[in-house]
């Protein structure tokens, strides 16, 4: 099922909508939870009722943390492209972050002479590295959407204005849009996720507009709300 | 000061009416178990220190902890073949000169003999503070393995470690998380296990003392989010949502969120300041110190410390005397997987010696720094030096050496007593000996086996720290090595 979040948010990002769905009411970019899967995907503790047999055992692998490779590769894949549709990349130094000549090594990939295997915890180092290349993506993400005129084509706001005229369903639209893209969960307008999200939005405007941010304050909003969603446990699941 | 009561196997045993036989069998057998009385687990008041070495790469033995008289050993035939006049390495082979051929170094003074490879400069500072202990049953000839069961104490489950890495049920158990920013430092690519404590224990691994300060500071300060959205984000990632519940993530979800906060409150901070190993620091400050220490080149440290034993003791240094961290893990250096010549000859050995002259620097610099209360970090610390495994007693075809069972390992520090050897292996074979743990000299009728759980339960009784987590190994304190035994 793990797997299942993670590819679905490749797959929203390619037009199938294979994506988990969760929704409170239908709306038409949100469909009902669907009846629980057969045995197979049954929880830990509920038997299997039809073969008459005990309590299922514990499940026999647990969720931990994604591989590295598969970080770089998801990041990228949020991320989208530049104007010129070049993909964008975490870069430091002018080399990809997530390279052994960056942090690769920092960040725990095996060398396969000393290291052989990754470790499935997140840990305060990789969350510290993963909170760089968030910080740089989403700058990257939302300089390259104030450039494009087409809102369509926008990677993080592309159901807002980027002007800071949005209205709250403008908001609550793109909010919704950005967990699909990121956590390829598919919630509903009420959905608890929403309103925190929102508070970042706005914490974001609000002190761009103080500080007079590089961004636009709209746009710095939106910053905020793609490093949190690059930093939730979600993101990270494997 | 808060007093907990554990559930130990004796309390289990007790309430279900098996005490009473519980203690006759240890009664009967005279064995000093490590649970016997741990009912009561009341933390020291001052937090002890710890530090850990890790040689990777299984070390020969026979070069430095566990010698033998190279003008006696020196025959395949007889179990042992020292082949000390085979290496290469130039101080290896002065010191196989100085000591008149039998490569035995032993300083006055000192109760143990020490092999060719070892850094003189470390015995003779502090021999009065090392006990060396001989015979480890590692139980296997795999490098993972090995180097699992020596940091947790419990046998690997295949491959996969068991249980936490002592470092960490070190700082877990000594209930001062919050006293330190980094409470668990863990470097130089060593792994770091952490199952059933506190998530705030799990060690923040770092490759190097290079790294350090990059992986405590932003990497570019201008697209650090604003303090509202940082509180504003961790607002979200604290909250529960069903899809949490769904995927049965309730552990990745609380490291995730312990490692998301420790980040956040690391980088908003200046630890990485102390990490700053910059060029040419103010005379008689810390860092000044810390290169006087370690003989770091000033004006190009990092010739000294890039890769170095000294650049990975350095760090430990700095991050304990800077009062960041409480315990410190180190892959001190690789001593190279020597099962052919041209490894064994030169780089085993001198890479051995520049391991344990590091940990000789990092003890001097420890006991010349005076925590606030005026006392020695020395005091305080515990010191442990181990690898995968020993190599064989015997060289290859290839002329290196494979792998052994029987490995050593070195401690020193708070509680041990120091000067001492404590266990053996056997002159034939070169296995590991039973041992009597009171004395712990070799008891091949009566005695025990040592294995790394044993040395786990000594180390945390030595300083005060409870180990009922290593209960279901049935430790066995080596009192031996304990100074008040």
């Amino acid at each position: 099922m793990t797997r299942c979040v993670r590819w679905s948010c490749v797959l929203a990002l390619t037009g199938c909508s294979q994506a988990s769905v969760v929704s409170n009411e239908p709306t038409p970019t949100s469909t009902t939870v669907p009846p629980p899967p057969s045995t197979a995907e049954m929880k830990p503790g509920e038997g299997p009722t039809e073969l008459e047999g005990g309590d299922r055992p514990p499940l026999g692998r647990l969720v931990r943390r994604l591989p590295l490779d598969t970080l770089q590769a998801a990041m990228t894949r949020v991320a989208g492209t530049d104007i010129n549709g070049k993909p964008l990349e975490w870069t430091v130094n002018g080399v990809n972050g997530f390279s052994d000549a960056a942090f690769g090594r920092a960040l725990g990939r095996p060398d396969y002479r000393a290291a052989t295997e990754e470790s499935g915890v997140s840990t305060a180092l990789y969350m510290k590295f993963v909170g760089d290349a968030a910080r740089d993506l989403c700058g990257k993400m939302a300089r390259n959407d104030l450039k494009r005129t087409d809102p369509a084509t926008r990677a993080l706001f592309p159901k807002a204005d980027a002007d800071g005229g949005a209205t709250e369903e403008q908001q609550i639209a793109n909010v919704r849009y950005l967990i699909l893209r990121f956590l390829g969960l598919r919630v509903a307008a009420e959905h608890p996720m929403v309103a925190p999200l929102r508070e970042v939005f706005h914490s974001g405007r609000d002190t761009a507009v103080q500080a007079g941010a590089e961004l636009s304050p709209s746009a710095e909003g939106w910053r905020g709300v793609c490093v949190t969603l690059f930093e939730s446990p979600l993101f990270h699941n494997d | 000061m808060t007093k907990r009561r554990t559930l130990t196997r004796r309390a289990a045993a007790g309430a279900l009416g098996l005490g009473t036989s519980a203690l006759l069998l240890d009664g009967f057998l005279g064995l000093p178990h490590a649970n016997a009385e741990a009912d009561e687990c009341v933390p020291p008041d001052e937090a002890p220190l710890l530090v850990i070495c890790e040689f990777s790469g299984g070390w020969d033995t026979l070069l430095s902890l566990d010698p033998r008289n190279h003008q006696e050993f020196d025959d395949p035939a007889q179990g042992i073949e020292t082949a000390y006049d085979s290496i290469t390495d130039p101080q290896t082979v002065a010191l196989l000169a100085e000591t008149g051929g039998t490569g035995l170094y032993q300083p006055p003074g000192s109760n143990v003999a020490y092999g060719p490879a070892m850094s003189k400069k470390l015995i003779d500072a502090h021999k009065d503070d090392l006990c060396v202990v001989r015979g480890v049953d590692m139980g296997t000839l795999t490098h993972e393995v090995g180097r699992r069961y020596f940091l947790t104490g419990k046998f690997p489950r295949g491959l996969a470690a068991s249980g936490s890495s002592l470092e960490t049920a070190w700082a877990a158990l000594s209930e001062r998380l919050d006293e330190y920013q980094i409470p668990n430092l863990v470097s130089g690519g060593a792994e770091t296990y952490n199952q059933g404590f506190s998530p705030l224990a799990s060690g923040l691994s770092v490759p190097g003392y290079a790294e350090m300060s990059q992986a405590l500071r932003p990497l570019n300060a201008a697209l650090e989010l604003d303090g509202e959205v940082v509180k504003a984000a961790a607002k979200f990632h604290q909250a529960d949502f069903e899809f949490h519940q769904a995927l049965g993530a309730t552990e990745h979800l609380k490291a995730h969120r312990a490692a998301w906060s420790t980040a956040r409150t690391l980088t908003a901070g200046g630890v990485w300041k102390n990490f700053d190993f910059k060029a040419n620091p103010a005379a008689g400050s810390a860092l000044d110190r810390l290169y006087d220490a370690f003989g770091v080149i000033k004006s190009n440290p990092g010739a000294t410390l890039s890769g170095t034993a000294k650049g990975q003791a350095a760090l430990a240094a700095q991050a304990l005397t800077s009062g960041v961290s409480q315990v410190v893990l180190m892959r001190i250096i690789n001593v190279t997987d020597a099962h052919f010549d041209d490894d064994w000859q030169t780089n085993h050995p001198r890479r051995q010696r520049e391991g344990f002259e590091a940990v000789g620097d990092l003890i001097t610099l420890l006991k010349s720094t005076e925590d606030t209360n005026g006392k020695s970090l020395w005091d305080r610390t515990t010191l442990v030096c181990f690898s995968d495994f020993a190599r064989t007693p015997i060289l290859n075809a290839q002329g290196g050496r494979d792998h052994h069972l029987a490995s050593s390992c070195l401690v020193a520090g708070k509680g041990i007593k120091g000067n001492q050897v404590v266990g053996a292996t056997k002159d034939s074979t070169y296995d590991a000996r039973r041992i009597n743990l009171t004395t712990g000299a070799p008891d091949d009728a009566m005695g025990e086996r040592l294995r790394p759980s044993d040395i786990h339960a000594t180390l945390l009784e030595a300083a005060g720290l409870c180990h009922t987590h290593l209960s279901n190994q049935d430790p066995k304190l080596i009192t031996a090595m304990l100074k008040q035994g």
